[in-house]
């Protein structure tokens, strides 16, 4: 796992990929939380800075109103979903080939993270559109019972893709 | 994909699909055309909702709210002082605070408190008093006794009055009862703000959002 990830981060291309691809990812986790506000902004022509006022804001409420805990949970399914995406991107760009359906288990994982209480709001979390009445705040761990598979899932979906390069020779070992 | 499930969370999803009047207690509600991409609302305050601000506002900030909510205290904290002291406090707007207690029993017996706080004038008092002492949801903070111990602390409140008003659960189906018009009115998390009057209709904003999101919507819905 080791020589497959340095063999990709070697390039500083994915290294800048990976921040970029975290970003976004933490951005859109907060976006999907608080959509109905998002959709009221653009609903009054409001300048962008108020819509990183919303992003900022999002993130200060999940640290001060859920804790230390989901917030980095939180970050760490970002930076996870980062480094699974930008392997990916070279594993596709490499092999020419997405790899194989445990692949999609890195995805599985990204979308448990956007699960997780990204947002400035009591219940109003993705949680709720299956029907999980009071959301995740019905949870004793308020969403950590979300976001912590979802690293595991993210770690393993990187080892699979981490075995599969060195497999496919793509990686000096 | 995360866009689309969002529009069906965020709040605004069950308000526009809102089909046919509800009519609860003194609150009428009422499906109204997208104006450009943004729903309103129809909302009647109850006649016995105690408000902040003049009599005489054009504006009414309505919060649907639930006393354990972490949010709803960083609601508390950061943006109502301020939306106190720009609109309410000027006279633009008046502040209504209406019980969303959905996040257990103790939220039940907070959002009962209040009402009985109500009957000896203090409806904000307490609620000023229970934002500013507020504990971690459902960890026992809000038991009957322990409400009853933090009670006292409030100036100028009889105490074995609200005790036997707690006690006697007069005011239990107010607080469902609100908590239902909230969610006739798609409310599906707190806080959840509706800002506008019976002319211009409401604008819900979800969440503790900062200042200037409010100050947006309260000015659209003054201009």
């Amino acid at each position: 796992m080791k020589n497959a990830f340095q063999s990709v981060f070697r390039n500083p291309k994915y290294i800048v990929a990976s921040v970029l691809i975290s970003s976004l990812m933490f951005f859109i986790f907060i976006l999907a939380n608080n959509f109905a506000t998002f959709v009221t902004l653009l609903g009054l022509n409001s300048p962008p800075k108020l819509f990183i006022e919303v992003v900022t804001n999002g993130a200060a409420n999940i640290l001060a109103a859920s804790g230390i805990a989901l917030f980095a949970s939180i970050i760490a399914v970002s930076i996870l979903s980062g480094l699974t995406i930008s392997m990916i991107i070279y594993q596709l760009r490499m092999t020419r080939s997405f790899g194989c359906k445990r692949n999609l288990a890195g995805f599985g994982g990204i979308f448990g993270g956007a699960f997780s209480s990204a947002c400035s709001a009591c219940s109003t979390t993705l949680a709720s559109i299956f029907g999980v009445a009071g959301g995740l705040s019905i949870f004793p761990l308020k969403g950590l019972e979300v976001s912590l598979p979802s690293i595991g899932i993210l770690v393993a979906s990187m080892y699979f893709i981490s075995k599969g390069l060195v497999e496919s020779g793509r990686c000096k070992i | 994909m995360f866009l689309v499930i969002g529009y069906f969370i965020g709040g605004t999803f069950p308000v526009s699909n809102f089909t046919g009047a509800v009519k609860e207690s003194n609150i009428v509600i009422q499906p109204q055309q997208p104006q450009q991409m943004q729903q309103t609302v129809k909302l009647q305050i109850p006649s016995f909702a105690p408000s902040r601000g003049s009599d005489s506002a054009q504006l009414n900030i309505v919060e649907f709210g639930d006393y354990q909510c972490p949010f709803c205290g960083r609601f508390f904290q950061q943006s109502e002082p301020q939306i106190k002291q720009d609109y309410v406090d000027t006279g633009k707007a008046k502040f209504y605070f209406l019980d969303f207690q959905f996040l257990g029993p103790d939220s039940q017996t907070l959002g009962q408190g209040a009402w009985c706080a109500n009957d000896q004038g203090k409806y904000y008092d307490y609620h000023d008093y229970i934002y500013s002492h507020q504990g971690q949801e459902n960890s026992g903070w809000a038991t009957p006794d322990k409400l009853k111990a933090l009670a006292v602390n409030i100036s100028g409140f009889d105490t074995a009055k609200f005790d036997s008003c707690l006690d006697s659960k007069k005011y239990e189906a107010r607080v469902q009862q609100l908590t239902q018009i909230g969610q006739g009115l798609g409310v599906s998390g707190t806080p959840t703000i509706f800002i506008g009057n019976d002319q211009k209709e409401y604008i819900s904003v979800v969440g503790a959002q900062p200042y200037d999101v409010f100050k947006q919507v309260i000015d659209k819905q003054l201009g």
